[in-house]
């Protein structure tokens, strides 16, 4: 028996009662449990319909974060002034104009595939997800929330409240997409990259590698790193910084692309941010 | 379960599975086979309709998602005045050969118009990123839009 709850409170009780497939924008699922023309998708579970809980829909800025609402779409936020440049770039470059109008940031993260565009942006810019149930909270980063190929931490009972994003200047935030055309296209490879200078030296630095692993790669103790340097030392030492990257991005072969092409691309996706600085 | 929307101006209501695809509740319980399947994944917009004004492709979009949301499909549409700006622009600029594509491809341009009046090209090929047309190779769709847009002031 599917439910379309009205509160967020009555979402979570009904939760406690048996297992639900949660169902947002729909834009993920319709897909994946497609059947023949005409017929119902083929379910393994009822579905619990969460897209039009108002408690999900918000976008709020404070000094510490912006946080979005589970259920904010992504046209939602292309068109919020609050929303960081480089989550903007990424959002344009997914899907299409009548799937972001439905397609949830919320169910992008909770869909966990390794080659979601706004997961590798909301990791490179440290972003939390915060998580409820009837009877518990709590807030998890998002690169330890997904566990794995469509995998996550979340629990039957529990749904994704909101995603906070550290309110932070980047000045330099960029996301690198290969696909196999503009719309529409699911990443062969993704790089979102982040970076602070002051006074010449980097002191911040944060790569998050889609489509090249069984989740998004992100690395912050080689991220860590590049801190302290100038631009002009990871600019002379480019070679060194890919070979560091290079042993953890490891890529498969699918119908999209081939392991050997993303591996190289990824790598050069680094030179291409160092070289943008 | 009872599911109430508005179509095409009208209140209506439907008893049925939550999780069917507005596309069939559209073209099997309503007849508006104007809403036409291509891919039914979302990659070729066929199936495009207004979802509170804003194109959607609806065999993405689950009955349960509907619930007192607004939809109009081209059947809906074609009794207005941008409807008719929009069909002239289309037939004098060669954009419809096969014509299955086209009933989505109006729906994205109402989508952009009413939005943005007067989009750039830029605007109006990401405004049809989501459209795929098999026959024109586009550049008679995008002048289509652009056609419609200059005759059409003051209707969007």
């Amino acid at each position: 028996m599917h439910h379309i709850p009205q509160t967020l409170d009555e979402a979570l009780e009904i939760l406690n009662n048996r297992h639900y497939q949660v169902i947002a924008g729909g834009t993920d699922i319709m897909v994946q449990y497609r059947s023949w023309s005409e017929t119902l998708p083929k379910l393994n579970k009822p579905l619990l319909f969460v897209s039009q809980i108002p408690e999900l829909n918000f976008i709020n800025e404070s000094d510490e974060f912006i946080e979005i609402g589970a259920c904010t779409t992504y046209e939602h936020l292309l068109n919020s002034p609050i929303i960081p440049k480089i989550l903007k770039d990424t959002i344009i470059d997914i899907a299409a104009p009548g799937i972001r109008y439905v397609g949830t940031i919320g169910g992008n993260i909770a869909n966990a595939s390794p080659a979601a565009d706004g997961v590798c942006t909301l990791i490179a810019l440290d972003a939390l997800v915060e998580i409820v149930s009837s009877e518990t909270f709590r807030i998890e980063k998002i690169c330890d929330f997904i566990t794995g190929v469509k995998t996550t931490s979340l629990k039957p009972n529990e749904l994704i409240r909101s995603i906070r994003i550290p309110n932070m200047f980047h000045e330099h935030a960029r996301f690198y997409k290969i696909g196999g055309r503009k719309a529409d296209a699911i990443s062969k490879v993704a790089l979102a990259s982040v970076c602070n200078v002051s006074e010449g030296r980097i002191t911040k630095w944060r790569l998050a590698f889609g489509a090249v692993g069984p989740k998004v790669v992100s690395l912050p103790l080689i991220d860590e790193k590049m801190v302290g340097k100038t631009v002009e030392e990871l600019k002379e030492t480019i070679e060194s910084i890919q070979a560091t990257y290079a042993p953890f991005i490891k890529p498969i072969d699918d119908q999209r692309s081939t392991a050997v092409y993303r591996k190289e691309v990824a790598l050069n996706l680094i030179k291409g941010f160092i070289e943008s600085l | 379960m009872m599911i109430k929307f508005t179509l095409n101006g009208q209140l209506v209501e439907v008893s049925s599975d939550p999780s069917r695809r507005l596309l069939d509740v559209l073209r099997q319980d309503f007849s508006l086979i104007g809403v036409k399947e291509g891919c039914g994944e979302g990659e070729c917009g066929a199936c495009s309709i207004l979802f509170n004004h804003h194109v959607v492709n609806s065999c993405l979009l689950p009955l349960g998602n509907v619930m007192n949301q607004d939809i109009i499909t081209i059947e809906g549409f074609k009794t207005t005045a941008r409807y008719q700006a929009i069909e002239q622009a289309y037939i004098d600029a060669g954009a419809v050969q096969c014509g299955f594509c086209t009933p989505g491809m109006v729906m994205a341009t109402e989508s952009l118009l009413h939005l943005n009046p007067t989009p750039t090209d830029a605007e109006i090929r990401i405004a049809l990123s989501g459209n795929l047309c098999r026959c024109t190779g586009y550049n008679m769709i995008v002048e289509a839009v652009k056609l419609a847009s200059e005759r059409g002031k003051g209707l969007w």
